[in-house]
């Protein structure tokens, strides 16, 4: 189901008002006590908040609990338009999802990265930004999703990525630029950058020297607020998803390919 | 048995009837329709139910607030950062060094909340390339060390590519005791002023900050706060003011939405 408008959202959110209401007297009280009270408030001058005016997300697991979360729904986006890319010898981060899902059959070796654990369907273990022992030049597509941001020197991990593409390889990474934060509380693992357009293009140019990189930015207002409270991409209006708006860069995919050997 | 344990037996009870009624399932309902009864299933059970949400005129594609600066009320940055620099206007004093440009309305922090304590200001412009007008400004190299008792730099380091390379600068130029404010944001919206030179490279979490900061001033001279919500954020990415919202809305706190990254870092020496 979609909420193309305002419209409609206030009438199924007034549709719900009416059935808490009729909760309420129908159910025992220390269910009932449970729901949370429909509130729909808007500001002095007539801005419509809808649902939104609460401060705390809807959804605390990033919308997976509802559906695709926002930023899943443009990764998807963006490996589905450079899928063309994932074959041969492919490396990707913690699973081997993507390259299931975008590379098929033109898969022939899928390796599988992990920072510290072989856990099951792990092939190497090591730290894309540190020292490892990750061969060089053997793959043709490295594959690395929303993980860059939670290195503090993530320009340490491109060269890596870098230097273990074969030539002609291709990087295909993904980060967030607006997003929640998350993190241990101790602070020993967590989000370290939001990205822009800007940063990603020049982060994976300082590696990529002369060679091709694009950098593509997803996202808008819409999408970006429905993304912060957690709600689903299935939840939304396929316009507010795909009208783009670089001002709100909600994820940028980043295309690095490494030149031909000389 | 106590409550408790009562209690405890019958959620490990619940829980054994859930997975064998699970299991009766798999085995009697055939794959695609079971996963079509799994997404009825979630979309009944989740509150607000799922695609019931309206998300008002927050749910447009572009900004509610046209244009950010000043139109509606106080952007909501404005009203964190205000905020942060008045809780520490004492450290305003002595010569100090504040990034420009010194824009009309708003002015200097130096200025306005340093009174008769500041006895010089300096302003520091970005250094944009001329050649390249879209690239980032280049870390300013040649401040004097160990000079200025006050540096401010509201929502500048994240236009620099290299942060770490900015922040070392701007710790050398401090004079010993003397303190460093910094904001940067933590959800990105460019404003008109940073669209001309390219916009910003990053945003910063709280994380980092710490990180960034404790590296040249240690981490015990080192304060950082991150306020913000959900609605905070959201209201922020729309150009919406803080006058939309109440006082409560706007101090609640959320550790995962940072609308605002906040900085206090003291050089070590004098007396500070």
């Amino acid at each position: 189901m979609r909420v193309p408008d305002h419209r409609t959202g206030a009438s199924a959110a007034n549709v719900l008002g009416a059935l808490g209401r009729a909760a309420q007297r129908m159910l025992p009280g220390r269910l009932t006590a449970r729901i949370p009270k429909p509130s729909r408030q808007g500001t002095a001058d007539g801005l419509d908040l809808g649902d939104l005016r609460r401060t705390t997300p809807i959804s605390g697991d990033w919308g997976f609990d509802r559906g695709t979360p926002v930023d899943r729904y443009y990764i998807h986006d963006f490996l589905h338009a450079n899928a063309a890319s994932i074959h041969g010898r492919i490396l990707e981060v913690d699973t081997d999802e993507y390259t299931r899902t975008f590379g098929g059959s033109r898969v022939t070796i899928s390796d599988v990265l992990h920072l510290s654990e072989r856990l099951p369907g792990v092939t190497m273990v090591g730290d894309l930004a540190g020292d490892n022992d990750i061969p060089s030049e053997v793959f043709d597509c490295v594959i690395v999703t929303q993980t860059l941001h939670l290195i503090y020197e993530p320009a340490a991990a491109v060269r890596t990525i870098h230097r273990i593409l074969k030539p002609g390889g291709v990087a295909l990474a993904t980060f967030p630029g607006i997003s929640k934060i998350t993190g241990d509380p101790e602070g020993r693992w967590g989000y370290f950058w939001g990205f822009t357009a800007m940063s990603a293009r020049l982060l994976f140019a300082g590696q990529f020297a002369g060679e091709r990189v694009d950098v593509t930015a997803y996202g808008t207002v819409g999408s970006a607020t429905a993304f912060l409270y957690g709600l689903a991409a299935e939840e939304l209006d396929p316009e507010l998803l795909e009208r783009h708006d670089k001002n709100c860069q909600l994820l940028l995919g980043v295309r690095a390919v490494k030149g031909a050997a000389p | 048995m106590d409550n408790r344990e009562s209690e405890r037996r019958e959620f490990v009870a619940s829980g054994r009837r859930t997975m064998l009624l699970r299991r009766a399932a798999r085995l009697a309902v055939p794959g695609p329709l079971r996963r079509r009864l799994a997404g009825t299933v979630i979309r009944l059970t989740r509150w607000p139910p799922v695609g019931s949400v309206s998300l008002g005129d927050l749910g447009r594609a572009r900004p509610v607030g046209r244009d950010r600066d000043l139109d509606r009320g106080t952007p909501i940055d404005s009203y964190y950062i205000d905020r942060f620099m008045a809780a520490n206007s004492s450290d305003i004093r002595g010569r100090v060094l504040e990034f420009g440009p010194d824009r009309e309305g708003r002015g200097l922090y130096a200025r306005r909340l340093g009174g008769d304590r500041v006895s010089l200001i300096e302003i520091l412009d970005l250094e944009l390339n001329d050649d390249a007008p879209d690239e980032p400004p280049t870390v300013p190299e040649s401040l004097p060390p160990g000079t200025f008792d006050c540096i401010i730099a509201t929502h500048a380091l994240q236009l620099f590519l290299d942060v770490p390379a900015a922040v070392r600068s701007l710790h050398r130029a401090l004079a010993p005791g003397g303190v460093m404010l910094a904001t940067a944001p933590g959800i990105p919206r460019p404003s008109g002023r940073e669209l001309a030179g390219g916009g910003p490279c990053w945003s910063l979490t709280t994380l980092s900050a710490r990180r960034l900061f404790g590296a040249c001033f240690g981490a015990r001279q080192v304060h950082v706060e991150g306020p913000g919500t959900v609605l905070t954020a959201s209201m922020f990415l729309h150009g919406l003011a803080a006058e939309d919202l109440t006082r409560v809305e706007l101090e609640a706190e959320d550790r995962d939405y940072e609308v605002i990254v906040a900085v206090r870092a003291a050089r070590a020496g004098g007396s500070t």
